[in-house]
Parts: structure tokens; sequence; C-alpha cells
């Protein structure tokens, strides 16, 4: 409880986003909130069950449009996080309207005996857009659930339960999808949790334990540990990653091949969580296509068009071999609402080329924060690809000390000035904006960062 | 062949399915199924699946060839009926205004809702957490118990389901989840639930007073040889359904204070009225100190499920309880407010106690006239009607409840079978008495027909 004003050493409890309690948050809400943002505040803190990244909450939100949010005075922000549901933008017209439409038709839900027209016509088209030759689909309400359908799936098919996964990644909240991830926040004080998961690090180029910056010396080196415990535990069922991980570190394709051929050596199956990183956002349509196919695909979050919860696995027809068990048991498995807001999401994202959009102005968003990093020394390190983009804050560029206060600092200051976004990690600014953003509104972000990280530079801090 | 299941519903590789098609279902349907098989994964209790649908209103879903029928099923989610006009309004209105909120800020329709939910439960309830399943919610009073008693095990029932995550069925008691998984979550005890028809103590068979009670004591004795147990969990009445007395949550519920675990009561299937009370625990004088609810409460459209919990257990604000990105969606708030209020206004709990009530009395009197009903039982609108081969031995007459859902299907009424050989009615609430008969009718005309062809 003592750390919650103490940024060193809070590294952990903000590896997933920025803690909702500390000094510079409370700064904010004297600065910020109006009289009636305050009062719905002591409501929800009143009636909701507190936690860390949400209750108590940072403000209250009374419309979500195109790339922006809006408080309850009307001001609005360039939403550069958005929970990753806003790959078509908050609120998308052609969205809403299939929505409205399909709930005309009655078809709002669908008994899990029977099918309809619009799960299958969904099912379709994912066998058609997703890489390789996965073309078989299970839904159900949410990314946590899918990851565990994924997990299912794997240990039905190979008989094994282990699995491996990486440090620092999240891939849901359930027991199965937290005891995967890689993050103390879902972990400590729990207890036990599920048995078997084993975890290693993400490739990092930047900040990796040997010193290295050539990209073979590293992806070997993690590749030799990947193969030590694959042969020294054997049994491992699957091993689950997302292709880039979230902060983001864009790996090379010969690490993921590597993986791969691992796998298929000690019989494993590759889960690939694009949850966050399907439908567009990494300049692909899928975030697999920079690298492999994997087994399983795990979609979610912009899968249900920004505003309905809709998640789901696509896998290889060889897998197709379970009908005596339940891997996915879930109410809404073939909810018509949710599979109508799918199909008008892809169909925005293809008709609209927002995966070339993403492509195009995360390219040009990469070149102009590397120009930064030439004129600010707090910033250690540029990464991503696509609208999938981090700075990587540092108070020293040897020592790559994070410099977390700072982050947290420039995100207020960012604030105020109309442009959110999450940090990781502590120190890591993260920029993941609707994928409809334009060349333009790109520029005004990379300038609001530009402003708020001299400031901070020059010790004006929040 | 693998071993098929039955416990959690009616199997989807039958001959009767097969032969149900084959007599039913025209080439169009055929091939939707054809497609539907195509692009989904196969797995029990969904795909394959029985039939195509085009719509679902009131009590009613109506298939692709424009048969309609009256949904004892429903999957629990339709409390006010199927596409009921007040929530899709309301569900409209709400995407014209936010549709979605992020969670690091809050919104006015999710501060209603949740304020909604503490006003209609008992006064000891303070606090809510929102995600989009029921299975979510499982995991976030996992979790909390955790935090909150510092313990991790878990005491559940066999029989039981919770959801399809691995916390859920670990806890859960189905080998249809639970074969062949691996290693479960740890601590996760379980105990037999009670069962007065088929009870596993043979506490009914001894003769005398009959049910003495002994499940309860055995959870009483669990959690005295296990000393550190987080919570016990289960569902308040079970699916098949089975309705405990009063005495044995009475008796549980002391025996958790008296070891200092949590006593968390699953009410996904029958929240918000379906047994006659908002919450199924009021129907026991008993108080857990968190419950789940989910389905129903979004309205039959939207994902949406909520824990519940007593004061005292705000306890996690520095974890994440439930990091679910759709925790306030304003759309699903909207709808489960709307559903509420339905509720409320068409005294929906009330309908479900008066014509449960009538519709037992009913089922009561066709067991008389019927060998094969081995027995009638229920709460409100959640109702089974156990098919046995003969009334003594109690064996299961799996092929006969098949048959009998069958037949029944062709004449226009769906339910769900558990165990093999129980037929569950869980209509929506806003069904009438003189629906509530002409299903009765159906059902027993369907009977009749099955024991003619089965005693051939």
């Amino acid at each position: 409880m003592n750390s919650q004003n103490n940024f060193k050493s809070s590294r952990f409890a903000s590896e997933q986003g920025d803690v909702n309690t500390t000094q510079n948050r409370e700064k904010y809400w004297k600065k910020n909130l109006s009289e009636t943002a305050k009062s719905i505040c002591t409501r929800d803190n009143k009636y909701f069950l507190h936690q860390n990244l949400s209750t108590p909450v940072m403000n209250v939100l009374s419309k979500a449009h195109g790339i922006y949010i809006e408080d309850m005075e009307g001001k609005k922000y360039m939403d550069m996080h958005g929970n990753g549901v806003h790959n078509a933008g908050f609120n998308n017209p052609q969205i809403i309207q299939a929505i409205k439409d399909q709930l005309d038709t009655q078809m709002t839900f669908c008994p899990r005996r029977y099918t309809n027209s619009k799960a299958v016509d969904l099912a379709q088209k994912l066998a058609e857009i997703t890489p390789g030759d996965l073309c078989k689909s299970l839904f159900c309400p949410g990314g946590s659930e899918a990851i565990e359908m994924a997990i299912t799936l794997a240990k039905q098919v190979t008989g094994h339960f282990k699995t491996i996964s990486f440090w620092d990644s999240f891939h849901g909240a359930g027991f199965a999808a937290a005891s995967v991830g890689g993050e103390e926040l879902f972990k400590g004080g729990m207890g036990p949790m599920m048995p078997g998961t084993m975890h290693m690090e993400f490739p990092n180029y930047y900040r990796n334990p040997w010193g290295f910056s050539n990209q073979e010396e590293v992806d070997n080196e993690y590749l030799r540990q990947i193969k030590t415990i694959l042969e020294r535990e054997p049994g491992v069922a699957a091993i689950i990653g997302e292709p880039i991980s979230a902060t983001p570190v864009v790996p090379s394709k010969n690490y993921w091949e590597g993986v791969k051929d691992l796998c298929e050596k000690y019989g494993a199956l590759v889960i690939f969580d694009e949850i966050i990183e399907g439908f567009g956002r990494t300049g692909k349509m899928f975030a697999s296509e920079h690298f492999i196919t994997p087994d399983v695909l795990v979609l979610g979050k912009s899968m249900g068009g920004g505003l309905l919860p809709f998640a789901g696995i696509v896998t290889r027809q060889r897998y197709d071999n379970l009908e005596h068990r339940s891997i996915g048991h879930y109410t809404h498995e073939k909810n018509a609402l949710c599979s109508a807001a799918a199909l008008a999401e892809i169909e925005y994202i293809e008709k609209n080329n927002l995966v070339e959009n993403a492509a195009r102005v995360g390219a040009h968003a990469l070149s102009r924060l590397n120009e930064l990093k030439e004129k600010h020394p707090i910033i250690g390190n540029i990464a991503g690809v696509g609208l999938h983009l981090g700075i990587d804050l540092v108070k020293d560029p040897i020592t790559k000390e994070r410099a977390v206060e700072e982050a947290d600092g420039i995100m207020y200051k960012a604030m105020e000035r109309g442009l959110a976004f999450k940090t990781i990690e502590g120190n890591i600014i993260t920029l993941r904006p609707a994928l409809t953003i334009t060349m333009e509104e790109m520029d005004q972000v990379v300038d609001i960062l530009d402003e708020t990280i001299g400031e901070v530079e020059n010790s004006q801090f929040y | 062949m693998v071993k098929l299941h039955r416990s959690e519903g009616d199997i989807n590789l039958s001959p009767l399915r097969k032969k149900w098609q084959q007599e039913n279902l025209d080439d169009a349907t055929k091939s939707l199924l054809e497609e539907d098989s195509r692009y989904f994964l196969k797995q029990s209790l969904s795909t394959p699946c029985l039939n195509g649908m085009k719509t679902c209103e009131g009590i009613y879903i109506e298939d692709l060839q424009g048969r309609r029928y009256m949904d004892f099923h429903g999957n629990n989610v339709h409390q006010v009926g199927f596409a009921n006009p007040e929530v899709i309004e309301a569900v409209k209105n709400q995407l014209d205004e936010l549709s979605f909120c992020t969670r690091r800020y809050t919104n006015q329709v999710a501060v209603d809702l949740a304020k909604k939910l503490i006003q209609i439960a008992p006064d000891s309830f303070e606090k809510v957490l929102l995600c989009p399943g029921g299975t979510g919610a499982i995991g976030m009073a996992l979790k909390l118990a955790r935090i909150a008693t510092g313990r991790h095990k878990t005491i559940s029932m066999w029989d039981s389901f919770h959801g399809a995550s691995l916390d859920a069925i670990s806890i859960g008691g189905e080998a249809i989840f639970r074969q062949d998984m691996g290693p479960m979550m740890p601590g996760t005890e379980h105990a037999p639930p009670p069962d007065e028809y088929r009870c596993i103590f043979g506490c009914t068979d001894k003769g005398g007073c009959g049910c003495d009670m002994t499940c309860a004591r055995y959870v009483e004795y669990m959690l005295e040889k296990e000393g550190d147990v987080a919570a016990v969990i289960a569902e308040p009445i079970r699916s098949t359904p089975y309705i405990p007395k009063p005495e044995y949550w009475q008796i549980i519920r002391k025996a958790c204070d008296k070891h200092g675990a949590l006593l968390i009561f699953d009410e996904v299937p029958h929240c918000l009225g379906r047994t006659g009370k908002m919450f199924t625990f009021e129907n026991f004088n008993v108080e857990p100190d968190m419950v789940v609810i989910g389905k129903g409460l979004g309205g039959g459209i939207f994902p949406l499920a909520a824990l519940v919990v007593r004061k005292g257990l705000d306890l996690a604000e520095t974890r994440a309880l439930g990091h679910y990105t759709h925790e306030k969606s304003p759309v699903g708030c909207a709808a489960a407010l709307a559903t509420i209020n339905y509720i409320e206004k068409n005294k929906l709990a009330e309908n479900a106690r008066n014509v449960g009530n009538y519709a037992l009395s009913q089922l009561k009197k066709m067991q008389k006239r019927h060998p094969l009903i081995g027995d009638v039982r229920g709460l409100g609108l959640f109702l089974g009607v156990e098919l046995v081969k003969d009334p003594i031995t109690k064996e299961r007459a799996v092929n006969e409840a098949e048959a009998v859902m069958y037949a029944a299907l062709s004449r226009g009424l769906s339910f769900k079978i558990t165990m093999g050989n129980i037929l569950t009615l869980t209509p929506p609430l806003i069904i009438t008495q003189e629906q509530m008969d002409q299903a009765l009718n159906i059902l027993e005309e369907s009977i009749l027909e099955i024991e003619a062809e089965f005693t051939q």
C-alpha cells in the first residue's frame, strides 16, 4: 500500500497501465474535474468495487466518436489507447447502423443449439481473411475467454497441459489467462494459479540481459532458452504470445520462425494473441502476416465493432476433432448482434483501406518520433509498426533507467492538451490510435508529445 | 467411440437428432447447417447445430422455415422475453449517445445500473463489478475471496456448472469440461450436492424422517478438515433443478462463518425473478457474501454479468480483480437497466411465482397419470420433470427423455434435457397461464406418444 505514491517501486504495479492512485492523478482531478463530473465519480466510487486501472476512474465520458473521447464538459481527447476496441473509430456510424438493423430483424439472441446466418457469414469471412489455412472459428464474449478456448484446444489436441508464455504479457483476467500472462498485478497475493505455466522473456532488442545490440544474437539466445525448456519439460501444449509485445517490441521474422520450428519438433502449438493487434492495427490485417501463421489465432476487442464484447479463435481444419468436448461453452457463442457488428467493422476496414492507412500514418509517425529522439535525450528508444507505437523514456541513455515519474507527468500534461494515451511498465508511452486517424491528426499528436516531453525535460513537472 | 457426457444438456450427435433433422429441415436450412459446420469448430452442445434461427420474439424462437417454438430453454437469457421492445429501445437510444467507455473513465448509465443493483439487493450488499460474462464474474468472485481471506481453497459441488474457463471448470463438477484437461486449479475441493430424489448418502432410503441434512454437515466437515477454505461457492438451486431446503443453506452459512470462509452464490441462470424473487437466495432466508448474476442481466441481447458483494469486501483497490475491456459498457448497462425496470414494472417475479406454482401443481397431477415421470420439482419458473424407466429403481429414462424432447419440438415446444433424463422447463417470465397450459399439453401429448412407442 505504501508503494502507491512511490514511483521507484511502482514498475510492477504499473506494468499494465498508468496507476489510478498517484499524486498526479489527484492533482489532475483537482485541476480538471467539474462539479458534475466529480459528483458522478463520487457515486462511481460508492457503487463499484475499486480496483487498479479502473475505479477510481480518471474522469467521466459523455461521448466517444472517431479518434476522440469527450468528457462531461465537451472537452475532446485524441484517444491513443481506447482499450484497443477502436480500430474503426469510436461510435462508427456504419457499425451502429448495422447493429440497429440487426436489432430490427429481432434476431437478437441465438440459443446455442441453433445457428444463424450472420454468425456463419462472419465465420466464413474470418476463414477468408485470416492468414494461411486458418479456417475454423469459435466465438465467445471476451478475449480472456478466447485465450482459454485456445489453451483448452491445445491441451485437448496435444494431450499435454503445460504452456510457455512471456513475462510482462497480458492475455486476459481469468485465472488461466492471468496464469499465462506475465504481470505481477494479476498474480501477486492471489495464491496458486494454473499449474504448468512456464514463462520466459519476450525478445527485447533495446533491453536485454546480455547487452546485445545485434538482433540475431538476441534471437538465438531466446530460442536457445525455449529449446531448453521444451527439452527439460516434456509435455508442453502450446507457446502463447502476442506476435508483437505490447510495449511494443517487434521481433524478427527469424525469431517466430525459430519458435514455430521448435514447436513442431516438440509437439506444441503456437497460439498468437492478436486481441489488440488484429484487424489492421500493425499495417497488416493480422500481425501474424509479418511473421508466421500460428496454429490458433485469438481475436477480440475491435472484433465487436468498438462497442460490443466479442472475441474468438480461428484455427486449422485438422484441430476440429473435439466434438465430444466443450471447449467454449459460452451463452453468447453465436450472438447475431455481435456478428453483425464484427462484419460491419471488417467491411469498414476493407472499404476505407484502414490497413494501408495504419501502415502509412504509422510509418510517418515512426519517422517523426525518431526525429524527436534526436532532439530529446529522455527518449531512449522508439519502436513499433503500423499504429502500434511505443516511446521508451529513460533517465540516462546508457543505464536506460526507466523515467517513470517523467512519463507520468507527460501523460497528465498531454491529457490537459487533449491527448490521451497509456503508459506501460511505468515509462513507456504507447500510441494506438483509431486506424481512421489522418496524417495531420498524427502530426498534432507528435507535436503535443514534443512540447510536453520538452517541458518535463526542463524540469517543469506536472 | 468416445463416451458422450449428458450432464449439461442434450447431446448433438445422436441418431434421434439426425432423424428429426431429416424429417423437419428443408434444403435451405440444411445448407446453412452445413456451412455452419464448415466454418465453426465442432463441440458438444453447439456445433453441429440442431436448426437455423431466423428471429426470436417474446416467448418464441422462429426457425428459417417459419416454425415458431415456445422456448423453455433460451440459455436462460430471456427473463423479459426475446427481443423485448423496451430493451431494444434503450439499446438504440444509448447507441445514439455513448456506445463505449474506456476503462479509465466512467459514465452515467453504468453508475445508474450499479446503484440500481445495490437498491434491489438486500441492505447488506454494497458494491458491484461488471464484466461481459458469467464465467468472468465467477473468476472475479474467486479472486476477491482469495484477497479477502488470504486463502485459496474452495468447496463447490459435483454436477455444478459455473462457466467454461479453467477456474470455472475447476470448481464446476462435470466431466464434459474437466476430462483430459490436465491439472485443475489447486485447492478446489468438491462436495456431493443436495438431492433428495437421488441422495448419494442414502438418507431417503433409510426410512424414518428422510433427509437428515447429511450433505450440509458434510460441507461443514470439509471446512473443518481443510481448515483454511476461502469460500464455499455454489448454485443456491441446482440446475437439475433441485431446490434445497432452507435449512441446508442455513447450516452451511453458519459453518462458513465458523470457519472463516465466504459464501458465494452463483445465480447466473436464475437471477432477476426466475425463482419468484429478484435474487434466488431470498427464497432461503440466507444471505451470501457475494452473488454472481448474468445471462438475462443483459436483457437477452447484450453479454453482461455482475458480481455484487456485501459491505466490507471492497478490498482490492491495488489489484486487477476484473480487468475486462467492456467493464462499464454504456450499452450493456442501458440494456440491463431497461431489463430490471421491465421486470419490476410488469411484476415478472410475481408472475414467475404464480405461473410456476400453477405449472408445478399441474405437473404433479401429470406425474400421477404417467409412470414415466419419476419426479417433478422446481421453484418459480425453474422446473424439472425427471423421467425414469422404473419408479422404484429410478433408472434414468435417457432414450425416452430425448424422444420426448424431439416429439415436443415437432409440436412447437423447445426445452433442454439435463443429466440425460431430466426435462428442464425455464420459459421467459412473461409467460401467461394460458401459454403455460399450451406448453404442458404439448408435453403431456409428447410423453403419451413416447410411452406408447416404448411399451410396444
